[in-house]
């Protein structure tokens, strides 16, 4: 089959979004598939002018490219999704969440725009389109869940690997961090483990790596860092209400516990309480409980860690299954 | 349901406020309202069924304004009272209830006022809704050449506060008429607070022996309230002494008003009060036997101060034009606009000879306002209206999409691939505002 892989690229931010489109296309033309990727540029950061990108991207035709049929569009995120096309399947990475679950939320720009609830409208009416494709798909049972509750959307999860599954192991010699490996962003919360920190017990150390979504938020986590005399960047998963979190599964793959928190979304699709992780209340004192325990309770992680290894083999994750539903 | 109300609210001299006063225990009933006011102050009154919170419209919070439901702005012809609401309106697509269809005092008060509008910006306003011809009028007006009446009269711009509204309220026929066929328009008639207490039959009845009988005039008092001419009538007429005349008010050109009563010897009959509290305009309007209510030309609205003085049973002098004209002929005395003295003179003998025929017509409008400008049916439609606004969101949003597409398109300066490009646009348009992917966005202006 030809098929194209709609999904939007926001001008100089690449994550887990980006990666998820190219496993999909690798595995498609693994399948034996011709695969293309379509990403539609993509600006919300002036609110005003979403519903003209949602327009641009109704009037897209990918019906036929150079005279050979497109046999079938795979959407993927908001507002490419909208693109209509005869034999569309739409696999729900996220919806525009300011305009739903993230409405109230303080760092959205959406309900502090004047035009905010008619854009959010936009958005709502817009998205109720996405009855118009042949399946819809969510990327997590998070995702359904809102599809459903938002939009009142049906929708069936598809989970799929992380990016170089393959790579992922335990290395024999445990170092003396939790590791947070995350873009810097608000919504992955990385202040909550800066502020836990500040009330561990124990000298807990944390790694953070990422990227820093505004060179803003950036410089404020540094700050904090230094106000709470945090000694080194670090660990763990407790984004708020995350899609997916393909961290929860890379911890999984290398068999390491996962710390999370109780509105974390994802990851609560895959972090059994006491059993491959801790989930705590997201509060900076129930982390910081949860960080000591396992900072002091090594063998218990290690223990978690593999049980979560475990589970991973058990889910079956894969791109051919991926790839059958989505044609099927 | 929750209700932002942006309004003026007492002590503000304005009738607006007054009713926003009387809605505000009708709306609390089935919606959490907030009232924001500009001024920092305001009477304690409005806080009893409302939540009120004072606004900069150059900050406004937009994140507690965008948690309501539905917005109203209260919307008429004085730029103190209404420029900051008119501000958050044009950045915030609400529902424009108004109260006057002729705003030029309004929007060139802004540029006199230096309250928000600049002179360019006034003319470019001008401009969009009027055509170039309204602009070379309005800078006739702003260099002192036209008056505003009648620029108002050729250029209403009542479209500068409701090309950007979700949906507009008015209180009459002809202003349901006069809305654009692309904003929905609802028509509710206007209503009153409760009536004041009165006798039976008006005051003026037990002393019709005494020979002297009290008119009034009331509201605030600009140019079209046509003071002059009754003032000349009164000093013509050769039993003027039968009459006495109270004038309440702020009077624009207050001054020339106090020369024409000096120069036409009526020192002795006519006093001018200025703005007066409410309760001693309650008192004023018990003793008064006639009000003269004539406005030429009519900003174009129902008259509050209308329903206002019928709840006194009062028989009022009103000019045959616009709302007024629609008025049933045996509720109000007519003068017409082109015969104003003749009229005035006609009626005042008339009313000598046959008090009681005047009385009964304050007798018919006060069973008039009861019948049809209940405060409680008026806010009831109201709430009704709000209902509707996820009608009117997709409403405006379609529209607002077709004018960003049309002026992209405006750029390829092609008009047959416009042309050809244009149904699909609308198409998708369409399918992007439906909501649910079956339904059409057919709607239409509503009763």
């Amino acid at each position: 089959m030809r098929i194209l892989i709609a999904t939007v690229q926001i001008p100089f931010v690449s994550g887990g979004a980006e990666a998820h489109a190219e496993g999909l296309k690798s595995a498609l033309i693994a399948a034996g598939h011709e695969a293309d990727i379509v990403a539609v540029p993509f600006n919300p950061a002036v609110p005003e002018r979403i519903p003209d990108q949602m327009l641009a991207c109704r009037l897209l035709d990918l019906t036929e490219i150079h005279g050979a049929r497109v046999d079938r569009l795979i959407a993927l995120k908001f507002p490419a999704y909208l693109i209509p096309h005869p034999n569309k399947v739409v696999w729900v990475l996220h919806q525009h969440r300011a305009a739903y679950d993230l409405w109230d939320y303080p760092f959205e720009d959406l309900s502090a725009s004047p035009r905010g609830v008619l854009v959010r409208e936009a958005i709502r009416r817009a998205d109720q389109q996405l009855a118009e494709a042949k399946a819809v798909f969510a990327n997590s049972k998070n995702i359904a869940n809102r599809l459903g509750h938002f939009c009142g959307i049906n929708s069936v999860p598809l989970y799929h690997p992380p990016p170089n599954a393959g790579n992922f192991f335990c290395a024999h010699e445990t170092g003396e961090y939790f590791f947070f490996p995350s873009r810097f962003s608000a919504t992955k919360r990385q202040s909550l483990v800066l502020e836990a920190l500040a009330l561990t017990r124990k000298k807990v150390k944390v790694r953070f790596a990422g990227l820093a979504d505004s060179p803003e938020y950036g410089k404020r986590l540094k700050l904090l860092a230094a106000k709470l005399g945090v000694e080194a960047i670090a660990v763990i998963f407790p984004p708020v209400d995350e899609d997916y979190g393909y961290i929860t599964l890379e911890a999984m793959l290398s068999s390491k516990a996962v710390i999370t928190c109780e509105d974390s979304g994802g990851p609560l699709e895959f972090v059994s309480h006491l059993k491959t992780g801790l989930v705590a209340k997201p509060t900076a004192a129930a982390l910081a409980e949860a960080l000591d325990q396992l900072w002091q309770e090594r063998d218990l992680a290690a223990k978690y860690g593999c049980a979560g290894r475990a589970r991973y083999e058990q889910m079956g994750l894969s791109w051919s299954e991926v790839v059958r539903q989505l044609l099927a | 349901m929750k209700i932002n109300l942006f309004s003026p609210l007492p002590p503000t001299r304005s009738e607006i406020a007054r009713q926003t006063t009387n809605l505000l225990p009708l709306l609390a009933r089935k919606a959490e309202v907030i009232v924001w006011s500009s001024k920092k102050q305001w009477h304690p009154e409005a806080g009893t069924h409302a939540t009120v919170r004072h606004y900069e419209a150059a900050h406004p919070p937009w994140r507690e304004i965008s948690d309501a439901d539905v917005t109203f702005y209260q919307t008429g012809n004085d730029p103190r009272y209404h420029h900051a609401i008119w501000r958050i309106s044009q950045q915030h697509p609400g529902i424009v209830i108004l109260h006057d269809l002729k705003l030029q005092h309004f929007f060139s008060g802004l540029v006199f006022h230096e309250l928000g509008l600049n002179r360019r910006q006034y003319l470019e306003l001008v401009e969009r809704h009027h055509g170039a011809k309204g602009r070379v009028l309005a800078e006739s007006h702003l260099r002192g050449l036209l008056g505003t009446e009648e620029l108002a009269e050729q250029c209403p711009l009542t479209g500068g506060v409701t090309e950007n509204a979700l949906a507009v309220v008015v209180h009459s026929a002809a202003a349901y008429h006069s809305i654009p066929e692309e904003t929905p328009v609802a028509y509710l008639p206007l209503g009153v607070g409760a009536a004041p207490r009165t006798q039976e039959t008006p005051p003026g009845s037990s002393r019709s022996s005494t020979e002297v009988y009290q008119i009034s005039v009331f509201g605030f008092l600009g140019p079209n309230r046509r003071l002059p001419v009754l003032l000349r009538t009164l000093s013509n007429f050769p039993q003027r002494d039968r009459f006495r005349l109270d004038i309440y008010g702020t009077i624009e050109g207050e001054d020339k008003i106090h020369q024409l009563v000096a120069r036409l010897g009526l020192n002795d009959l006519v006093t001018m009060h200025g703005f007066v509290a409410e309760d001693r305009l309650d008192e004023a309007l018990r003793r008064t036997d006639l009000v003269v209510n004539m406005r030429y030309p009519s900003m174009g609205e129902a008259s509050a101060s209308q329903l206002h003085l019928w709840q006194y049973a009062l028989p009022a002098l009103v000019t045959r034009t616009a709302w007024y004209e629609t008025l049933p002929e045996n509720t109000v005395a007519f003068v017409r606009p082109e015969h104003e003295a003749e009229d005035i003179q006609a009626h005042l003998t008339s009313f000598l000879d046959e008090p009681e025929k005047y009385r009964e017509l304050g007798r018919n409008g006060r069973r008039h306002v009861s019948e049809n400008h209940s405060i409680e049916d008026y806010a009831n439609s109201l709430l009704e209206v709000a209902e509707r606004v996820p009608e009117f969101q997709t409403r405006w949003i379609a529209r607002d999409l077709a004018r960003r597409a049309g002026t992209a398109m405006n750029a390829w300066s092609d008009s047959s691939t416009i042309d050809a490009f244009l149904p699909r646009v609308a198409q998708e348009i369409a399918m992007l505002v439906a909501g649910n992917p079956s339904t059409s966005t057919g709607l239409a202006k509503s009763g």
